[in-house]
């Protein structure tokens, strides 16, 4: 019964609701008996009472004037009464009492229902002493009670009356209760049948099936949920499809991607790679005329090989396919390094390239490569939007929140950025505007891949800039905590390995 | 039926003689303790004379044959019923009623009744209630051959005080009660079926009752019904008297006699005058006390 409890929404509602109808049916039954028995009582009690007042009032003179054959016939008509069983007349002031019973017998009734009043017979009220009376020594007017009219009433019509209305009632309310079982049963069955086909139709669809849907019987709140798990199993199949596809395509951008990679870069690569070697040669054989021609496609060579490589590292980026490898490394040694990298390019706009480091920014755990990158993307953007002016670039350490980050500061005193392209300045493709491209080319994807490298580590980039007076580019990059059996890696291998594309 | 009745049939089984030989007709109710005891009275002082008994129960045809009998000297009617009988017949030989209340004027005809004179019911109060000299008396003046001023007169040469009511019928008998309560020491009735009867009784008991005023009745029947004491004839004197008139009208003596009781009784009801707190002077007469 408990396991059927535990498991099954049909019994357990039967249960609560039998119990509860139980209950009322029988309280109500009980309280109905309760009142009904009460005042059957008090019917009895009243007729009973009536009687006796009666037989008392009628007995009065008789008992008065002391009239014993007045008595019996006053007796002999009470107990011709219905459900009179005996009469008792007793005299206060002498004689045995008048005693009638229904059956002939002289004693009470026993084994019988019925219940005995008794009622006093009182002499009548009478009038205050005056004449006579007043001041003489007379005794006092004798006894106020003159006799005693006792009354044995039969209660056994009235006793078979509540025995039958008690067992109509009781069969009655079990016969409701049964019916009602009978009808909640049925009902609630039918209420449950949408939900049982529900329960089958969802381990289907958990099966893997969701070609089907649930039959809504009804528009009721089971009906509303039924509509309502169809309209789920749709938008679940059609998320399915929708990630198939978009799993496929993934697969396919990740093939295309590794495709692109290894098929661009390796005709750059032997472009480049050719283009030296037959500056050598031609070199070594003193041949000339075709060095300038051959550092040209080299350059060109180069710089397309960097479209390339900014391209595809935006895919990647795009794709979430990048991943960082973190390292320990001095921040210095970077800057100082790419420092030295776009050297030539300042020493191109005349433009004088400063380093200012804290000490206490010495140490980074991040992606080094990734690092390297994303500042050497901001150096070059200032040596290449300033001239005849100043770069300098900070390193210093700042609480940012929770977390300690180095801040890597790139300041120029170049053309500005104007405050309205500066919210599109790290979107894919956009320069600034399109006379920016054109003066200073490139694809507009170095900062779009420089902030998504910074937010990879955790950091970001922002700028702060005003037209004609310069821009300031600041990478912030968590300091990071190396793992507890890390090794600091030195900056040269480490870099020439993960240069290797 | 008492014992004084079944002796009156025995005596007049005893008695009675065939219907050719009889001379004295009693024409009697059986039934009545009073007149069972008057009969046997009678029938003692009528002493070896002949006595036809006819039960007035019998019919019609009985009661002429034995009415018009040739050899009927006289006939004695018991109670006022048979007086009755007997007036509605036409009978020559002399009529003597007893047990009757008043006597009707009748020709060559002698009765005894039962009115027992004021004065021996005022000796008798004075005897069983001395110190209560004041007498309420509800007169019916349909039946009473008295005034109320004669009343008074009476009650006064006897040394009472007496306030007379008239009532002539039983509905304004408690009004009569109620209006003498307070005013007198007691309530002296006279018989009277039309304002003492069994419809009336319980009433007027519970009314003496609640206004405190003990009835003196005039029949042992009236005391037992409540009257706390009753005044009343000697019955078997009065039938022993009925028979000393007989014998002299036979004698040819007296014929137009009219007589009341020679001797009375008292009774008390103890139960009554309980409930009232009256105390009696029984000691000093001879009293039925009734309990």
């Amino acid at each position: 019964m408990i396991r059927a409890l535990q498991h099954s929404l049909l019994t357990r509602v039967l249960v609560s609701s039998g119990a509860l109808a139980s209950l009322s049916v029988f309280g109500l039954t009980s309280l109905f008996l309760w009142n009904y028995s009460r005042d059957l009582d008090r019917q009895i009690s009243r007729r009973a009472e009536a009687l006796a007042g009666f037989l008392a009032g009628q007995s009065q003179f008789a008992m008065l004037v002391g009239d014993r054959s007045d008595l019996e016939r006053i007796g002999r008509n009470a107990i011709s009464t219905d459900q009179v069983l005996f009469v008792e007349l007793t005299d206060a002031l002498g004689g045995a009492p008048v005693f009638f019973h229904r059956d002939g017998s002289s004693s009470r009734p026993s084994g019988q229902h019925y219940i005995e009043i008794a009622r006093n017979v009182m002499r009548p009220a009478q009038a205050e002493p005056s004449g006579w009376e007043a001041g003489s020594m007379e005794r006092p007017a004798g006894p106020a009670q003159l006799g005693v009219v006792r009354l044995g009433f039969s209660t056994e019509k009235e006793h078979a009356a509540r025995l039958r209305i008690v067992w109509s009632t009781v069969a009655m309310a079990f016969a409701f209760l049964l019916m009602a079982a009978g009808v909640e049963t049925i009902e609630l069955r039918t209420l449950l049948r949408p939900l049982q086909s529900l329960t089958e139709f969802t381990r289907r669809v958990a099966d893997g099936d969701l070609s089907g849907r649930a039959e809504v019987v009804r528009p009721d709140e089971v009906g509303r949920l039924t509509m309502a798990f169809n309209r789920m199993v749709e938008r679940l199949g059609a998320t399915l499809v929708s990630k198939d596809a978009a799993e496929a395509a993934d697969a396919a951008k990740t093939r295309f991607l590794a495709t692109m990679s290894h098929e661009l870069r390796t005709p750059l690569n032997a472009v480049i790679g050719y283009s030296q070697l037959i500056q050598e040669v031609c070199q070594d054989r003193g041949i000339e005329g075709l060095a300038d021609d051959l550092g040209r496609i080299e350059r060109a060579g180069g710089v397309l090989l960097h479209l390339v490589n900014q391209v595809l590292d935006f895919s990647k980026a795009e794709a979430g396919r990048i991943e960082l490898y973190p390292e320990t490394f001095l921040v210095p040694s970077v800057v100082q390094d790419v420092i030295d990298t776009v050297a030539p390019l300042a020493g191109k706009n005349r433009n004088r390239l400063t380093v200012n480091a804290s000490p206490d920014a010495a140490e980074i755990h991040a992606d080094l490569v990734r690092f390297r990158q994303s500042l050497l993307n901001l150096v070059s953007n200032a040596c290449k939007f300033t001239q005849d002016g100043e770069v300098s670039v900070a390193v210093s350490r700042e609480r940012s929140g929770p977390l300690d980050c180095v801040l890597v500061s790139v300041k120029d005193t170049g053309v500005g950025i104007p405050p309205e392209q500066q919210s599109r300045l790290f979107q894919a493709f956009v320069q600034g505007d399109a006379s920016t491209t054109r003066k200073y080319g490139g694809t507009g994807l170095g900062l779009a891949i420089s902030r998504k490298l910074c937010r990879l580590m955790g950091g970001d980039i922002s700028v702060e800039s005003e037209p004609g007076k310069g821009s300031n580019f600041m990478m912030r990059i968590p300091v990071g905590t190396p793992p507890p059996a890390a090794r600091e890696v030195e900056y040269g291998a480490s870099s020439a390995a993960a240069l290797g594309g | 039926m008492g014992i004084t009745s079944l002796l009156a049939r025995l005596w007049l089984a005893a008695v009675s003689l065939p219907t050719a030989h009889a001379a004295i007709v009693v024409l009697y109710e059986p039934g009545v303790d009073a007149y069972s005891e008057a009969f046997e009275g009678l029938c003692a002082g009528l002493g070896g004379n002949a006595v036809r008994v006819v039960d007035l129960r019998q019919g019609e045809p009985t009661l002429t044959r034995a009415l018009s009998a040739k050899d009927t000297q006289l006939i004695v009617a018991v109670g006022s019923r048979a007086l009755a009988e007997v007036q509605s017949h036409k009978v020559s030989a002399p009529v003597v009623g007893t047990m009757v209340l008043h006597g009707r004027e009748m020709e060559e005809s002698g009765h005894v009744d039962l009115e027992v004179p004021l004065s021996m019911q005022c000796g008798a109060m004075r005897a069983l209630w001395p110190q209560h000299a004041r007498v309420g008396i509800i007169r019916n003046p349909a039946r009473s051959r008295y005034s109320a001023e004669a009343l008074e007169s009476r009650a006064r040469k006897e040394g009472f005080t007496s306030l007379v009511v008239d009532c002539d019928g039983p509905g304004g008998l408690l009004k009569a009660v109620a209006a003498l309560k307070g005013k007198v020491d007691f309530l002296l009735c006279f018989p009277d079926p039309d304002l003492y009867n069994a419809v009336t009784i319980k009433p007027l008991v519970m009314a003496s009752l609640e206004s405190r005023l003990p009835i003196i009745g005039f029949s042992p029947a009236f005391v037992r019904a409540g009257a706390a004491a009753g005044i009343y004839p000697d019955y078997r004197d009065t039938g022993r008297q009925t028979a000393e008139m007989v014998l002299r009208i036979l004698h040819g003596d007296d014929r137009a006699a009219d007589e009341g009781p020679r001797k009375i009784q008292v009774a008390v009801n103890q139960r009554i005058t309980r409930l009232l707190g009256v105390e009696f002077q029984t000691a000093s007469l001879p009293v039925e006390v009734l309990r």
